[in-house]
């Protein structure tokens, strides 16, 4: 992020100089009238990262970090940043934020629809990152690729196109393309850990076993979003 | 996590239920998971029906796709349960299980 080397480079010739000073400066002077809203839009989103419980890889945890709330809240920081901005320069400044915005809203919304089995409106949010990168593209080349070319990497996390063929390939399996939709399972599953390998031995994979006294989880969500206390394991987000 | 902020690693059990609609009578039916980390084992109504196999926590996509049809009790209730290995290497911070599930019908030639 800007801010992030602007403090740094600062900092690199005054290791004493005042933080807090140099963020207001490069507010000001990057955003104009519109600094405090795009403070507070930036602040917002190191503070949910700096307090979450949640650790993990990126793409699994951020479903469960960046809420529909939180995204409501960024979206208004925002609205109230487009508003204050005067000049061109500021204006285009809060404009990419809008776009950094729209796409965590695309991504959010891929990964929700892609947890309630809606894999058709999954690949449609995944189109609208694509597109929101090449307006990224546009405004600063710094930002991002306008296509995913050079990101092959052999895994769907770093290319988007990828999980787009994917999540409709998904789609087509549901409905009436290359299958059809038996049964959606339940969203939350009862849900143990077995650190000394008893289940298997012990029929915890009989039809009747009695599970009553197991954690509940949702299907969709790392089970170390579970934390033990004492002897029950309780979930630590949404 | 424990309480000495320990991740833990090793086996994980899910159990759920469905009810699966009569209608599926005389077809194959799959049941699939977008993401299951590192390594599974499916049961339907007490009965093993496979496993898939280990796979690198990053690697995607990490889909368990396996036949229930000669398990699956049409029209009834059935008991799905999956063992998975997160690995044991706390690294990767594997996540188990991370997917929906669903049981789905492929179009076979012989429909159309």
């Amino acid at each position: 992020m800007r801010y992030h080397s602007y403090v740094r480079t600062k900092l690199e010739w005054n290791a004493e100089a005042d933080v807090d000073v140099l963020l207001n400066d490069f507010y000001r002077n990057w955003y104009g009238q519109a600094a405090e809203p795009a403070r507070s839009f930036w602040e917002m989103l190191e503070d949910i990262v700096e307090s979450t419980p949640m650790l993990g890889h990126e793409d699994r945890i951020m479903p469960y970090v960046y809420s529909g709330q939180l995204i409501d809240k960024l979206d208004s920081e925002i609205r109230k940043a487009e508003q204050l901005a005067v000049t061109e320069r500021t204006k285009l400044h809060v404009k990419v934020d809008r776009l950094i915005l729209e796409h965590l809203r695309a991504y959010v919304s891929m990964r929700t629809a892609e947890f309630d089995g809606q894999f058709d409106r999954a690949a449609n949010y995944a189109q609208v990152m694509l597109d929101l990168r090449k307006q990224l593209h546009e405004i600063n080349s710094f930002f991002i690729m306008p296509h995913e070319d050079g990101y092959q990497t052999g895994v769907w996390y770093g290319k988007v196109i990828d999980r787009k063929a994917y999540y409709q390939s998904l789609a087509d399996k549901i409905a009436g393309v290359t299958g059809n939709l038996v049964a959606v399972l339940p969203k939350e599953a009862k849900f143990s850990i077995d650190p000394r390998d008893e289940g298997r031995f012990s029929g915890w994979y009989a039809k009747d076993y009695d599970d009553a006294d197991w954690s509940t989880i949702r299907t969709t969500k790392p089970f170390y979003a579970l934390r033990i206390y004492g002897s029950k394991w309780v979930s630590i987000c949404r | 996590m424990d309480q000495n902020g320990f991740p833990y690693v090793g086996n994980i059990w899910y159990r759920l239920q469905v009810n699966v609609p009569a209608e599926a009578t005389g077809k194959k039916v799959f049941l699939y998971a977008l993401i299951v980390e590192t390594e599974a084992w499916l049961w339907v109504n007490g009965k093993y029906v496979g496993r898939r196999p280990y796979m690198e926590a990053y690697i995607r996509p990490a889909q368990l796709e396996l036949d229930v049809t000669n398990v699956l009790r049409l029209g009834e209730t059935n008991q799905i349960t999956l063992r998975v290995n997160t690995s044991l290497n706390p690294a990767q911070a594997a996540s188990g299980l991370m997917s929906v599930l669903f049981l789905y019908s492929p179009i076979q030639e012989t429909d159309g």
